[in-house]
């Protein structure tokens, strides 16, 4: 029993010298025998000392086993390892370069040891610009170096955070158990804002802008002191009466206007009817026909007239034709002896040029009489 | 910065506006004289845009000055300021040809480095031999068209003749379009008022994911000054902005020109 106390007590020594920074001790509970439940005892009054194996002694073959296994893990396996940095300078101002170097010493294998990943540490990547550089072994010294060049990003770093170093420590069981975290301490900086730069220390060097010559313009005379009111709508009243405004003026004048010319309504009113609408057109191109022809064609679009309007079926119709029909159709007498005379002059004309009582505007006469047909209240 | 105050507060309080505008013209004529002696021309056309400031803040508000103003901050190799001017006179005048293409050269002069077109501006959105109505004019010519649209109605209404018809129809249509035209020219400068132009005024500013230098850039591109975007938000010294393109991320409000009232 004294043996096994000594063999711990030395054990501990050397882990208390491994953790020349801070380890943090795993504790092991498993009792695999009377011999062992004594070092676990004697582990609870000794610190670390439970934690070390009786079995593996120095063995550093032993694999890491995946279980357990931080995501930050070295890959360095070994009993004692120990973390320094080292940087300079410590002074600079924000942005400027400074050279960091990761020193790794211990007992195991430094070959299997990777560089650690600044850029995935949350506190060195969000204060730091980080550039890896190169790496030794320097075996004389059973040390590893890792270089870095660090940028602060901003005024408000501090310092150089502490960086956390995960190895496999063999020794400790279980093996999953094995994994210790060593820190290497934090370095202080200070860092300044970076200088601006004033105008005139570049002011000078770069060449005259080669500017099209409208940029070599100004624009003269009072005009640039002109004060522009900035754009804004009328008020909702002026701007309802802006849009009431128009229709309510039209609306006036067509009462004006009504009012002024009854007849012009009258004939506005009649000129709806589609057959009238027709037969003032056509008529209307006769103007500038002679005499002769305009009886013609005058006669002939009053007859397409009366079959579009009241249904006459003769093509061309006599004037005592015309004057039954709208007098069955419901017109006045007068009227239709309007009509009928209106055709019978028309087949004077046409017929019988010497004797033509008078050289009338057929087309002046062919409107007033489709004006006064359309006028009359016909029975519906 | 620095410079223009002193320029500024080197300038009689009692000089009037049309002596100041002498000066300036003064000034710029010197300067150009000298345009092939960077060192001596820039300080004038320095002075020549201290001028045209002190203008503005005595309330001279118009395209004329803006387009006078950039140019001098121009020549002065004051790339953002000559730009935030050349767009305080395009937002009164939209139309001006002269604004446009100073404008347009002065973007040309904008670093922007890597592959990503950060900031990158698409030209003016209406071709610029469009004759140009300014919102006043807009607003006259559609009551005028209005107008003409009801008269047209109404005497097609007495007489049914289709020529009146076919000017009410025109008036109405003129009117719809400018009407439209109206209301999207105020929209935009409402958008314009919510979110002022913002223009980098230093060189390799970082575009951050959030409102402190602890935030990562958003990309490793950085801004350069020159460079145009709208101002989203503000909270305290950081203003969040928006680029052309639509990237969006904050900046430190010291790095920026704000074209704030």
């Amino acid at each position: 029993m004294e043996n096994f106390e000594l063999k711990i007590r030395k054990q501990a020594a050397r882990s208390n010298m491994a953790c020349g920074t801070r380890v943090f001790p795993v504790v092991h509970c498993q009792f695999r025998s009377a011999r062992h439940v004594a070092l676990v005892l004697l582990g609870s009054l000794i610190p670390c000392a439970a934690t070390f194996s009786d079995e593996a002694g120095d063995r550093d073959e032993v694999q890491p086993p995946l279980a357990g296994r931080p995501a930050e893990f070295s890959g360095a396996i070994g009993s004692h390892f120990d973390v320094q940095m080292r940087a300079a300078p410590v002074r600079l101002q924000a942005e400027d370069p400074l050279l960091l170097t990761v020193i790794i010493t211990g007992t195991g294998d430094l070959q299997a040891i990777r560089r650690p990943n600044l850029r995935r540490l949350h506190r060195f990547a969000e204060q730091f610009h980080i550039d890896n550089l190169e790496e030794r072994r320097v075996p004389a010294k059973n040390a590893c170096e890792f270089d870095y060049r660090l940028r602060p990003r901003a005024a408000a770093v501090r310092e150089i955070p502490p960086l956390p170093f995960v190895f496999f420590n063999p020794k400790i069981l279980p093996h999953e158990k094995g994994y210790q975290t060593t820190l290497a301490k934090a370095i202080p900086l200070t860092v300044q804002p970076r200088e601006k730069v004033s105008p005139g220390r570049v002011e000078g060097k770069t060449p005259m802008l080669e500017a099209p010559d409208s940029v070599y313009q100004l624009v003269e005379g009072s005009m640039v002191l002109r004060r522009e009111s900035p754009f804004g709508l009328p008020g909702p009243l002026e701007l309802g009466a802006l849009l009431l405004g128009p229709p309510m003026l039209g609306g006036f004048w067509y009462i004006v206007w009504r009012q002024r010319n009854p007849d012009a309504v009258s004939q506005a009113r009649k000129r709806r009817s589609r057959a009238a609408q027709h037969a003032l057109k056509a008529l209307h191109r006769l103007d500038k026909l002679d005499a002769l022809a305009q009886a013609h064609q005058a006669e002939a679009v009053m007859a397409s007239y009366l079959r579009q309007r009241l249904d006459l079926l003769t093509a061309e119709p006599t004037p005592t034709e015309v004057a039954r029909h709208l007098e069955q159709s419901g017109s006045s007498p007068a009227l239709a002896q309007e009509g009928a005379r209106f055709f019978a002059e028309c087949d004077a004309a046409r017929f019988a040029p010497g004797l033509m009582a008078r050289a009338d505007n057929w087309t002046e006469t062919a409107t007033r009489l489709v004006l006064a047909l359309e006028e009359e209240s016909w029975p519906s | 910065m620095g410079p223009l105050l002193l320029a500024i507060s080197l300038l009689p309080k009692t000089v009037a506006d049309a002596e100041l505008l002498r000066q300036a013209e003064t000034l710029f004529s010197a300067g150009t004289a000298v345009r092939d002696k960077p060192d001596k021309a820039r300080p004038l056309f320095q002075r020549v845009a201290s001028c045209y400031e002190e203008l503005r803040q005595r309330g001279a508000h118009n395209p004329e000055l803006y387009r006078s103003q950039g140019n001098a901050y121009l020549l002065a190799a004051d790339l953002p300021r000559a730009i935030l001017a050349y767009q305080r006179g395009l937002r009164l005048d939209p139309g001006d040809p002269s604004l446009w293409a100073n404008l347009t050269y002065a973007r040309t002069q904008v670093a922007r480095p890597g592959p990503r077109d950060l900031g990158r501006l698409t030209e003016a959105s209406v071709p610029l031999w469009l004759p140009h109505l300014s919102l006043h004019q807009r607003l006259l010519f559609f009551f005028c068209t209005y107008s003409l649209g009801w008269l047209g109605i109404i005497r097609w209404w007495m007489l049914r003749r289709t020529a009146a018809l076919a000017v009410g129809v025109l008036g109405f249509s003129l009117a719809t379009l400018l009407a439209g035209s109206l209301t999207l020219a105020l929209w935009s400068e409402r958008q314009q008022s919510l979110h002022p132009l913002v223009v980098i005024a230093q060189d390799r500013v970082p575009l951050r994911k959030g409102n402190g230098v602890l935030y990562p850039p958003r990309w490793e591109t950085p801004l350069n000054s020159g460079v145009e975007a709208r101002l989203q938000f503000e909270r305290g010294d950081w203003l969040q902005i928006e680029l052309a393109g639509g990237q969006t991320g904050w900046v430190p409000r010291a790095a920026v020109l704000l074209d704030a009232p």
